[in-house]
């Protein structure tokens, strides 16, 4: 089909179509910013209902756990224990170490002391006893040397106390206990 | 022709104003109430959360409550919030009794500075601190290994925490003498603040159980016979 209107009403046409266009991308913008506004305006004020309801929530659950403020302490001071209890224990197993000094003894050898002292973080142990014969004093020194309770053990002093009939010795032994807490 | 059109230019402007004035003055605060009421819903959805399992643990705990008794007597024997010389001493001598060493001495200290540090934790309970081991004892008398032996074991679970600090035994002729000494945990002030921990009781009994307790603390409404004509009488 051939178009016989003049070029400039053709022209007023396009402007007039273009103006429309532009018109509605206008229109379609703002009504697109308004309803977004108007989407997060009504999501804030559900939001705002919510939070009413949850704090009354919240307000509702710590009135149920202020009425159980005496179990709650007693809880607290139990729980509080559990937690010492481990930091509690930082001495070496006594038993353990007793235990040691019987299996370390020779068979010749009779203790007439023992004692076991705190010297600081270290804890020292001293043997006194007596024997019929040096070697087993040494024996037994090297014995404690050997085991995994103690270390450094070394032979303070031996006496001699024999007499004609029995050979007799004194000795001192003093070891550090190792720390196994 | 169409920038000639003054219609062009008036909605160009007026488009313009309603655009500006839209994401100026209108949507940022409406977006930072958004924001905020999505933050603030979050943070009391995990408060929520978190009471309803505390909560929840309570009721537990009051499903448990004589358990939860019995755990709270004997964690206050076991790690006292004062020096506590007097049940340390009624332990001691039930642990003596129970190996049947009746020629052994158990002394503990009653001393000013025990008290006053007793008296110490009312003032300021809130402040956990450190246990402080003050009540020095002391078991001492004749015994043999053995019985020494079994007297270091039962103090290493005994009812009362402690830390033994030496040990002394004498043989003499066939006579032996040991002295021990050790020191007695207690902690003036604890924690008030209860985690929810539901298996708390759990954790409590299996913890306790490695302990023994030889006394229970003395209750005058329960025990004792009081009252006498003449107090000076033999009794």
């Amino acid at each position: 089909m051939i178009n016989l209107l003049p070029s400039e009403i053709k022209g007023q046409y396009r402007t007039k179509s273009v103006l429309y266009s532009l018109t509605l991308i206008y229109v379609i913008i703002l009504v697109g910013l308004a309803l977004g506004s108007a989407a997060l305006a009504t999501f804030n004020l559900t939001s705002r209902a919510n939070i009413s309801n949850k704090t009354e929530t919240l307000a509702g659950l710590n009135e149920q756990a202020e009425k159980k403020q005496e179990l709650i302490l007693k809880a607290a001071f139990i729980e509080d224990r559990l937690k010492a209890e481990s930091s509690q224990k930082s001495s070496p197993h006594w038993d353990a170490i007793l235990a040691s000094i019987a299996s370390d003894t020779p068979a010749n050898v009779q203790l007439t002391s023992i004692n076991i002292n705190q010297d600081g973080s270290a804890f020292t142990l001293t043997l006194g006893g007596e024997t019929n014969e040096r070697r087993a004093i040494v024996l037994f020194k090297d014995k404690l040397e050997a085991d995994q309770s103690f270390e450094k053990a070394r032979i303070n002093n031996i006496t001699d106390s024999s007499t004609a009939e029995f050979k007799k010795y004194g000795f001192t032994i003093t070891t550090e206990v190792k720390n196994a807490s | 022709m169409l920038l000639r059109s003054i219609y062009f230019w008036v909605s160009a402007m007026i488009f313009i104003m309603l655009v500006g004035l839209t994401v100026w003055k209108v949507i940022p605060p409406v977006l930072g109430q958004y924001r905020e009421s999505t933050l603030t819903l979050k943070d009391l959805e995990v408060q929520i959360t978190e009471k309803e399992k505390f909560v929840r643990a309570l009721k537990t705990l009051e499903e448990e409550r004589t358990d939860l008794e019995a755990l709270h007597r004997q964690a206050q024997l076991a790690l006292p919030t004062a020096v506590d010389s007097e049940n340390l001493l009624l332990q001691l001598d039930g642990l003596i009794a129970s190996l049947n060493l009746a020629e052994i001495k158990t002394t503990v200290p009653f001393s000013e500075e025990a008290s006053r540090q007793a008296a110490a934790p009312e003032e300021k309970p809130a402040e956990p601190t450190e246990s402080k081991p003050l009540a020095k004892f002391t078991i001492s008398g004749p015994i043999d290994f053995e019985k020494l032996r079994d007297l270091v074991v039962q103090l290493k679970g005994f009812g009362r925490w402690n830390q033994l600090t030496s040990i002394d035994v004498i043989q003499s002729g066939g006579n032996i003498t040991a002295t021990i000494t050790g020191e007695a945990f207690f902690k003036p002030a604890f924690s008030q603040e209860f985690s929810g921990d539901s298996q708390i009781i759990n954790k409590a009994k299996a913890i306790f159980a490695k302990y023994r307790s030889y006394t229970t603390a003395p209750d005058i409404s329960k025990e004792g016979s009081f009252g006498r004509a003449n107090p000076l009488a033999p009794y």
